[in-house]
């Protein structure tokens, strides 16, 4: 049984040769999406200047009861405040987006041309509308999915993005500088933990505050303090981008 | 002399000569070919193991193959899963099944058995997988129906076709594809062959769904246990039959939604037949065609020629990863068919492959088209004030109707005439 509630925080950093991002082709809307002729590069993976890694995804894989003490009651089931996620410059500007299935996505168009958003989850209904210059669309998930699905615009077909719906807000995406963190996680308890990167898929192979540490499928354990901060040091090689 | 005669006309009947005799009399009987099985769904199952980083065990392939067997039957003997609470009566009814299942014959009444053997097989396969014989030939190819997904039907992108869309498809055909139209076999053939098709559908996307659950095992686990765990393990063992469960019920619970889900079409407003009216309304269409809201041209090209985008794949393609020449490699040597773009639709041919009926246009664009990259177009709602109404998808209709009369779209001889010189 839980003994309370702890936190679970950290960076993910490459190491190694810095990857370079490939430029996209953009051959529709030039005007809009690649204005004054620059060159456009793929979002696959962002690295800040640290070696920070953007836009991982550390969730809770495993089952938790909706309730206290398994379930913080600011975690549990039952959000349904709007997530915005908007698209400008033929870019998806959130480009991993994670929430809980009972919120709804307003799925905003902030160009001055038209896009069609393409969501295709595995348990949730597929969405695929057009989306007008300055115009929204609403999605209302139904189900948590396993695993991200992608995002994409049939008229630029090098837009990429995407989601993934939660049960509960045991979830977090990191920041440009690779750091995330989740609060109100039950301690005391082995937790399941998964972590997720676009170009890696689920992360095998790490480095964790110093030591090598197999993760099968992307799943690692910890068994958190409570009322403490458990913070991870995660060491990818950039071998894995390039 | 007679007691000699009387040996030797029994020894025929040991020895070799009763051996050549035995096969003699298999082969007359007919027990030479094959029995038709399910193929298993291999490029799937390699998609999921490239992914996952991992490989299926034996056991775990043979788990699936069991699983499937034991909730769907044989091309021979097919039955249908028996999950507590799910109900598959109408959707899929048994009897209609077992009469386009088995072996091609006729029964004493005239009845006939073995529909989908005598009719369908040789495109879409034994499994429905669209990788019959001919497949490989034709131009596009026949439909995979393991994913669920179909392209023609009232219901909106992502939603299962209704019974009446996959009537339709095989009542009309579809046009400007080697689908021909059934139309003159009986209704109860065709219903058959209907309920047959959503059979193979549900079994195949059970089958990805194993897949799924298999490539999250942990290793050395299983999806079922032996019969014989049963008692020693019962929870564990209860459990996983509870999960396999869920999933039949998963896949089957959007094709029971689905009947009721076909988009309503708004009668229009009146008096549009009237030439004038008619005139205007294909003004408009072409307005909305060439503006922001629909966005036809960004794909169907500035000629409505279906030039306007050529690089894309249908969502079948799509799972075989075509940019990626290693694993493609590998799916074609499972016997994948070879990727090909998907074209948006020449409109100026007037030929509609999901049926030329107004309605059936209306449908493709307030709908999409499932499996593709034609998107639905946006409603007005009173949040959305930049949608298209009924009205204005109609008048889009009628303007990609008036697309092939057209001047543009005219078809030059493709061969010169001969004429003769008078003299």
């Amino acid at each position: 049984m839980p003994t309370g509630w702890a936190t679970l925080s950290g960076v993910f950093k490459v190491v190694g040769d810095r990857p370079s991002a490939a430029p996209l082709t953009i051959d529709k809307d030039q005007a809009v999406c690649a204005p004054g002729g620059r060159p456009v590069l793929s979002q696959e993976f962002v690295i800040g200047p640290d070696g920070g890694l953007a836009n991982v995804l550390v969730f809770v894989s495993q089952k938790l009861p909706d309730e206290e003490p398994w379930t913080h009651s600011e975690s549990r089931s039952g959000k349904s405040d709007e997530v915005l996620f908007d698209q400008k410059e033929c870019v998806f500007l959130t480009r991993l987006l994670a929430l809980q299935y009972t919120q709804p996505i307003r799925i905003k168009n902030s160009d001055p041309v038209g896009h069609n958003t393409s969501l295709k989850p595995k348990k949730n209904p597929a969405y695929d509308q057009t989306i007008p210059s300055n115009a929204a669309g609403l999605y209302q998930p139904k189900a948590e999915e396993d695993q991200p699905f992608p995002v994409a615009c049939a008229i630029h077909p090098w837009m990429k993005a995407y989601m993934i719906t939660r049960r509960n807000s045991y979830f977090a995406v990191t920041k440009p500088d690779g750091s995330f963190e989740i609060p109100n996680l039950p301690a005391g308890v082995e937790l399941e933990f998964r972590v997720w990167q676009e170009r890696t898929n689920f992360l095998q192979e790490v480095t964790v505050n110093g030591a090598s540490e197999k993760w099968a499928k992307g799943r690692f354990k910890r068994t958190l303090t409570a009322g403490e901060t458990t913070s991870l040091e995660v060491q990818i090689p950039s071998s894995l981008f390039q | 002399m007679r007691a000699e005669s009387i040996r030797s006309r029994l020894s025929f009947w040991t020895g070799r000569d009763a051996l050549a005799a035995g096969l003699l009399l298999a082969f007359a009987a007919g027990c030479g070919a094959p029995e038709a099985e399910f193929r298993g769904n291999l490029v799937y199952v390699k998609r999921k193991e490239i992914e996952g980083q991992t490989e299926f065990t034996k056991p775990q392939s043979a788990d699936m193959a069991n699983i499937l067997a034991a909730y769907f039957g044989t091309p021979d003997d097919p039955h249908l899963p028996k999950v507590p609470g799910l109900e598959l009566g109408p959707l899929v009814d048994l009897d209609r099944v077992k009469m386009s299942a088995g072996k091609v014959a006729s029964d004493k009444t005239g009845q006939p058995h073995g529909l989908y053997r005598e009719h369908c097989v040789h495109c879409h396969g034994v499994t429905g997988d669209g990788l019959g014989p001919t497949a490989a030939f034709l131009n596009p190819y026949p439909r995979d129906y393991r994913m669920g997904r179909f392209k023609f039907k009232s219901t909106v992108k992502g939603q299962r076709p209704t019974h009446e869309d996959l009537r339709k498809i095989l009542h009309d055909g579809v046009a400007g594809t080697a689908m021909p139209s059934f139309k003159v076999l009986d209704n109860d053939e065709v219903e058959s062959l209907v309920h047959y098709v959503k059979y193979l559908s549900l079994r195949g996307e059970v089958e990805r769904r194993l897949a799924d659950e298999v490539v999250e095992l942990s290793e050395g686990e299983r999806l079922v246990l032996d019969v014989s765990e049963k008692d020693k393990n019962p929870e564990s063992f209860n459990g996983k039959i509870a999960r396999l469960n869920e999933i039949v019920t998963e896949v089957v619970q959007p094709w029971l939604e689905a009947d009721g889900l076909a988009v309503p079409i708004e009668e229009r407003t009146a008096g549009w037949e009237d030439p004038e009216a008619k005139a205007k309304s294909i003004a408009r269409g072409r307005e909305l065609f060439y503006g922001s809201i629909a966005n036809c041209v960004k794909c169907h090209g500035d000629s409505a020629l279906g030039d306007g985008q050529i690089n894309d794949y249908d969502d079948w393609t799509k799972e075989l990863d075509p940019a990626k020449p290693d694993t493609l490699s590998q799916y074609l040597a499972l016997g994948a068919l070879e990727p090909r773009n998907i074209r948006p639709r020449n409109l100026r041919l007037g030929i509609y492959r999901g049926g030329r009926r107004p309605i059936d246009l209306y449908w493709r664009i307030a709908n999409g088209i499932d499996g593709t990259p034609m998107p639905a177009v946006p409603m007005k709602t009173p949040e959305n004030e930049k949608g298209l109404t009924p009205d204005d998808i109609w008048n889009i209709v009628d303007y990609v109707r008036s697309l092939p009369y057209e001047s543009l779209s005219k078809q030059d001889r493709q061969q010169p005439q001969i004429t003769r010189e008078r003299l």
